[in-house]
């Protein structure tokens, strides 16, 4: 069995019980559900919020560089902290929170294998307080936006084919049949998908109970899509969180070179006016 | 404290796949429901028994899932 091509990007659950509360070591919770955290979460965890915390709440976007400091300096974090983030819906917006500390460059921030429901599952400690925190001044590098893909680049290599373009949401949102999650507010004009992207869920990069799936199972996974290094990779989905999920798997358990996310997703592309759209279950022109 | 009894069953509502998880933190049984594909969270709800916070996240589950537009494709 080969290994993930960078497993330093990965804790276990074991691994965060044993350093939760190191002094060099801050653990974030982030959720989609963000009364999650006040339920129950790691003893010494503070949470982030995706909607306010994590995001540009005037424009649409993610966190300015100055945003992103402030946010970290209230965490007490600084530039040489291990930031280990989980989340529930396996990691789905702790990927999000993730996606942007690397942007921002911090230098060690890891994903808490199998999120949130592995740790619940084996009925480990759990805290309902909240840690004190002693604020820093954190400073963060430029933003390397080489790991996020926008419209014009998504718009260009779907004309030409010159990405492999990956949409992780449900087969249903793909073809058209849906245009939000089961039992989510519809927040698109048109359904279906980018012309020539492939349809490889999020969830199925995962076993039952969160983690990730070995390397091999992944590569099987990706490869029999299609999915390799000869072409640069963009992942999307319907607001950018779970092809977060995806392209983490494809950048750090994979090891592929260029991947990006694509977090304007089926929210801004599902809503051009003139976009071409494709519907149905399988891309003809995909490979 | 800890996280206890966790457990999760799929079952089907308004025609949908969904799982359910449920765990007792100390008195307070905890409850969420969540679409199967893709996963996303429909509801959270707590109880004093594992039963009545269950019976929440069902009940608005299914309110949440009937109202899903299916189209022709």
């Amino acid at each position: 069995m080969s290994e993930y091509a960078h497993p330093e990007a990965l804790v276990s659950t074991d691994w965060v019980a044993t350093h939760a509360t190191d002094p060099n070591v801050r653990v974030v919770e982030v959720d989609v559900d963000t009364k999650a955290y006040d339920e129950s979460h790691v003893p010494g965890a503070i949470a982030w919020a995706w909607n306010t915390q994590l995001c540009d709440t005037v424009r649409r976007d993610i966190l300015s560089k100055e945003q992103f400091e402030q946010l970290m300096s209230a965490s007490g974090v600084t530039p040489a902290t291990t930031l280990v983030i989980y989340g529930d819906n396996n990691n789905w917006f702790a990927a999000w929170a993730l996606w942007q500390a690397k942007i921002y460059g911090h230098a060690d921030v890891r994903l808490m294998n199998g999120g949130r429901k592995k740790w619940l599952s084996e009925g480990r400690d759990a805290a309902t307080d909240k840690p004190e925190v002693k604020a820093t001044q954190y400073q963060a590098k430029d933003p390397d936006f080489s790991l996020r893909a926008y419209l014009p680049q998504v718009t260009e290599a779907c004309a030409r084919r010159s990405s492999h373009m990956v949409d992780v949401r449900s087969p249903q949102e793909y073809s058209g049949e849906i245009l939000a999650p089961p039992g989510l507010p519809e927040t698109c004009q048109r359904g279906g998908h980018i012309p020539g992207a492939r349809s490889i869920p999020w969830g199925k990069a995962c076993n039952d109970d969160g983690t990730f799936k070995s390397a091999d199972e992944l590569r099987g996974l990706y490869g029999g899509e299609g999915i390799d290094d000869a072409k640069p990779v963009i992942a999307y989905c319907r607001i950018g969180e779970r092809s977060s999920h995806t392209w983490f798997v494809l950048k750090y358990l994979l090891g592929l070179r260029d991947v990006t996310n694509y977090d304007g997703s089926w929210t801004e592309w599902g809503n051009l006016v003139g976009a071409p759209v494709e519907k149905g279950a399988v891309s003809a022109a995909g490979r | 404290m800890k996280a206890e009894e966790f457990q999760e069953r799929r079952i089907e509502l308004a025609g949908w796949p969904v799982n359910v998880s449920s765990y007792r933190m100390g008195t307070v049984w905890h409850a969420k429901a969540d679409n199967v594909s893709p996963g996303a969270g429909l509801a959270r709800a707590s109880g004093e028994t594992r039963e009545a916070a269950e019976s929440s996240v069902t009940k608005r589950a299914e309110e949440l899932l009937g109202r899903t537009r299916r189209r022709p494709v």
